[in-house]
């Protein structure tokens, strides 16, 4: 009797499987995860109830993981969006990074601003910087075709040096002990909370910035005309579409988003440019975006999967487990969501054959 | 599996060719068909040692099936290969290369960055060497290729990359040689070099298959030549004695008068698409050499030819996608429509569904959208309404388009592209691959839209087809226009001696 395992593109998978296999991928990882916990001398059971308090099971921790949802529904956008015309931006750190630092020199220089000028003034430099950063992508792609995967990473390493020189110098705080941090921000630099928690308004932007993606990739004809060029280049040609033109602007697009992403982390959270203010932040949100199949909407999804997961594995950290086995345990679950992702596309066919010269046996049938 | 050893254990000895003449190759019966299409219908073909037999046929005809069932990679629905005597087991390419049979592609395969040495012992168990290199180098010497062992294969023409990988089979030991259009991408003085290697190889001893549709090649170097039209031979015969006519009635057709045109004469009226001497080059060759072409509102004009002479860059400046380089263009259709050859790569975009698709020509008009809203109901009734009119096999205008067959890609195309009432219509291939429902209906349409008023350029390599169509009839052979016919005077015989090339000074 042999077996044969045959694998056939599934067009549509049923709704169902499109639940259930992300639930058992999670619930894979999380087995996987309490194997290297048991071998780390840890009770998998009360490192995952910590988890749970920490992120989803209780206030305080649904709260920390809306925060931490803030800058990867952003960057996740960033990514999916830069997807729509078919380009990859790698480039989200260093968009994030340069509208922190951009967010950062207003905060600090533009003294002359009314106070109610201050936020939005910033929050639009950071903006501004993050298109820039990426139009300098944009540009060698649509002209020459320079690979923008490429160049977006490398500007990722000049906008962090950048940010280090101006705030281990220009901008270094006096007082922070030659700690990495520029001087603190005014007041009038703090993004407001949403009334009754500690979670800053950020969040609402980012859904607010999701759905207008959404929208105008999937609902206007223009955002239709750059699915075109993204989907198939030549007929976009053939259609008399100016391809270029629609990359640099959707890639400025993006980098605005993720620079967005850097100036609210700033006003939100860290209130002074410092390093280490993107936790790769830019990197998730290629993984973000991916777990979302480059879904717009999706991205909310998977950037609060993925926070949930950060967070608990802070809080997993707290009850004594190292973090390189909170990380892991992190990205198992991932790559199990990933996996699954990919298994979806496809049906497994498992035949059970008789061996071609041996009668059919009654009762066995492929 | 069994049957596989038993013939890899009766593998001739490399060159080790018995009594001249003796049949190296039997193919009897091979039947391969592609959903209710036969691609081979009952072949047979026999190969001497020794012998060039040239397999001839138009596009479509079967030359490409049959080779891929020789070589392996089909596996027939009936019918068997042996060589010398022994069967080979079907579909199994390990066994054919055991077996003595080697293929070169049209596209060659090799690797630009390594070596000629190293692009000939690539699959072999040996990664060069001197003696390896000394070996290369007999091996060319002896079919008259002047190839350095040492030279990296990206510096070669394109001449010496095809004795490349003529080489590559000669180092095997291979000695059943089939060559898949070997002249299409070399110019006069590299083919004749080409036919002088290939006369020195079956000299001594190899047999080879060359395929083409170029009657006058056939006569330079052929022995024999097998025909192959709608998948059946047509013709298995000596060279001596048959001329470039007789051949190219045998590959076309010669039942012209029993195949009744089928559809009345259009009306022709003014001039909506004129071509003066336009003329597109790309990468040194002349894609489009000075074709002046004239379409009136009402009229078919067809332009026959075999693939790769033009016809691409015809279709993209007659549409008014590419402008040519010399010559000019003028065009007054308000509306033009363009059923590229490349459906997939160039006319729709796989990952967008049916309806998208379809909407892809009037998205931006006040009717289906406002700059900030696409109305998706009106995509949606306007995809409904093609895919009812057009037959189009899909039930839900939202599921991806790249899921369906070649024929209904063609209906999303055709609807598309006619729903807007053009006053022009490029059509290249507009039934290639086509089931005969699905050709019919393209047909009808066509001649259609021509009865309202429109002016219709039919490009196509099924003579048939541009036959029925046409009021007018182009012939396109190497970029350029070789011959020109109205309705009525339509000589077939003659058309295709000038698609081969043939009949013109």
């Amino acid at each position: 009797m042999s077996v044969s395992i045959h694998l056939e593109r599934r067009l549509n998978a049923r709704l169902a499987m499109r639940i259930a296999v992300p639930v058992a991928a999670v619930a894979a990882g999380l087995v996987a995860g309490g194997v290297i916990l048991a071998l780390g001398g840890h009770d998998p059971i009360d490192a995952y109830n910590s988890m749970w308090e920490g992120s989803l099971g209780s206030s305080d921790g649904i709260q920390a993981t809306l925060i931490k949802a803030c800058p990867l529904v952003l960057t996740g956008l960033a990514v999916a969006t830069a997807l729509r015309v078919g380009l990859w931006n790698i480039g989200g750190e260093g968009q994030f990074i340069i509208g922190a630092t951009a967010a950062t020199g207003v905060g600090l220089y533009a003294t002359s601003l009314p106070g109610p000028l201050v936020l939005p003034g910033m929050i639009l430099a950071g903006c501004l910087a993050g298109a820039t950063w990426a139009t300098i992508a944009a540009i060698p792609r649509a002209l020459i075709g320079l690979n923008e995967i490429i160049v977006t990473l490398f500007l990722n390493y000049i906008a962090i040096l950048l940010m280090d020189h101006l705030i281990f110098g220009p901008w270094a705080d006096p007082k922070a002990f030659g700690f990495a941090y520029s001087r603190a921000l005014p007041d009038a630099a703090m993004l407001p909370v949403i009334p009754g928690s500690y979670v800053h308004i950020g969040i609402v932007i980012a859904v607010l910035v999701a759905v207008t993606c959404w929208w105008l990739m999937e609902r206007t004809p223009w955002g239709f005309s750059v699915r075109v060029a993204g989907g198939n280049a030549r007929t976009a040609e053939y259609l008399g579409l100016h391809i270029s033109r629609r990359m640099v602007i959707v890639l400025a697009l993006s980098g605005a988003i993720a620079g967005l992403a850097g100036a609210i982390e700033l006003t939100g959270v860290t209130n002074r440019l410092q390093d280490g203010i993107s936790v790769n932040y830019g990197y998730s949100g290629v993984l973000i975006a991916f777990l979302a199949r480059g879904r717009l909407l999706g991205v909310v999804v998977s950037a609060l999967l993925f926070a949930t997961l950060v967070v608990g594995s802070y809080a997993l950290q707290t009850t004594g487990v190292a973090q390189p086995i909170a990380t892991i345990i992190q990205a198992l679950i991932i790559v199990f969501l990933l996996a699954g992702d990919a298994a979806l596309a496809f049906r497994v066919h498992i035949t059970r054959a008789p061996r071609a010269l041996e009668p059919v046996a009654a009762g066995v049938r492929s | 599996m069994l049957t596989s050893r038993a013939t890899e254990g009766a593998a001739p000895e490399p060159g080790a060719t018995s009594e001249p003449a003796a049949t190296v190759l039997e193919v009897r019966g091979i039947t391969k068909s592609f959903g209710d299409r036969f691609a081979n219908d009952h072949v047979d073909l026999t190969l001497k040692a020794g012998e060039i037999r040239a397999l001839l046929g138009e596009n479509g005809a079967g030359k490409t099936t049959l080779i891929s069932v020789l070589c392996g990679q089909y596996r027939p629905d009936a019918g068997t290969v042996a060589v010398r005597g022994w069967p080979l087991p079907p579909g199994s390419p390990r066994a054919a290369l055991a077996a003595g049979i080697g293929v070169v592609h049209q596209d060659f395969r090799l690797v630009p960055r390594f070596t000629v040495t190293e692009n000939v012992v690539l699959g072999t168990d040996s990664w060069g060497g001197r003696k390896v290199e000394q070996k290369v180098a007999e091996h060319a010497a002896a079919a008259g290729f002047q190839l350095d062992p040492g030279t990296p294969a990206w510096s070669l023409s394109v001449g010496e990359l095809q004795q490349l990988a003529i080489l590559k089979l000669l180092y095997r030991g291979l000695d059943i040689l089939i060559l898949d259009e070997p002249t299409a991408v070399l110019s006069p003085p590299q083919a004749a070099e080409l036919f002088n290697s290939m006369r020195k190889l079956a000299d001594g001893g190899r047999s080879i298959i060359f395929i083409t549709h170029r009657l006058r090649e056939v006569i330079a170097v052929a022995d024999e030549v097998t025909i192959l039209r709608h998948g059946k031979v047509v013709a298995d015969r000596e060279v001596a004695g048959l001329d470039a006519l007789q051949m190219s009635v045998l590959m076309i057709g010669s039942d012209a008068a029993a195949r009744h045109i089928a559809s009345r004469a259009g009306n022709p009226g003014e001039v909506v698409l004129k071509l003066e001497s336009a003329t597109v080059e790309g990468r040194g060759v002349r894609a489009l050499d000075r074709v002046g072409l004239e379409v009136r509102r009402g009229e078919i004009v067809g332009v026959a030819g075999i693939s790769g002479n033009g016809q691409n860059a015809l279709a993209d400046v007659a549409a008014g996608i590419v402008r040519p380089m010399a010559g000019s263009r003028t065009c007054i259709a308000s509306a033009v429509a363009y059923i590229p050859e490349a459906r997939m790569e160039r006319g729709l975009v796989g990952a967008m569904s049916v309806s998208e698709n379809l909407s892809l020509r009037q998205y931006r008009r006040p009717a289906m959208s406002h700059p900030l809203w696409i109305w998706s109901h009106r995509m949606t009734s306007l995809a409904r309404r093609l895919i009812d009119a057009f037959s189009i096999p899909v039930k839900n205008p939202d599921s991806r388009v790249a899921d369906l067959s070649g024929g209904g890609l063609q209906r999303v195309l055709l609807a598309r592209e006619l729903d807007e009432q053009p006053d022009l219509i490029i059509a290249a291939q507009p039934t290639r691959g086509l089931d005969v429902a699905s050709s019919a209906m393209v047909r009808s349409h066509l001649v259609g839209h021509r009865d309202r008023g429109a002016g219709v350029v039919v490009i196509s390599e099924d003579l048939d087809e541009i036959l029925e169509l046409s009021d007018r009839v182009l012939v396109l052979f190497k970029g350029a226009v070789v011959g020109e016919y109205s309705r009525g005077s339509f000589d077939r015989a003659e058309i295709g001696l000038r698609m081969g090339g043939e009949g013109t000074d």
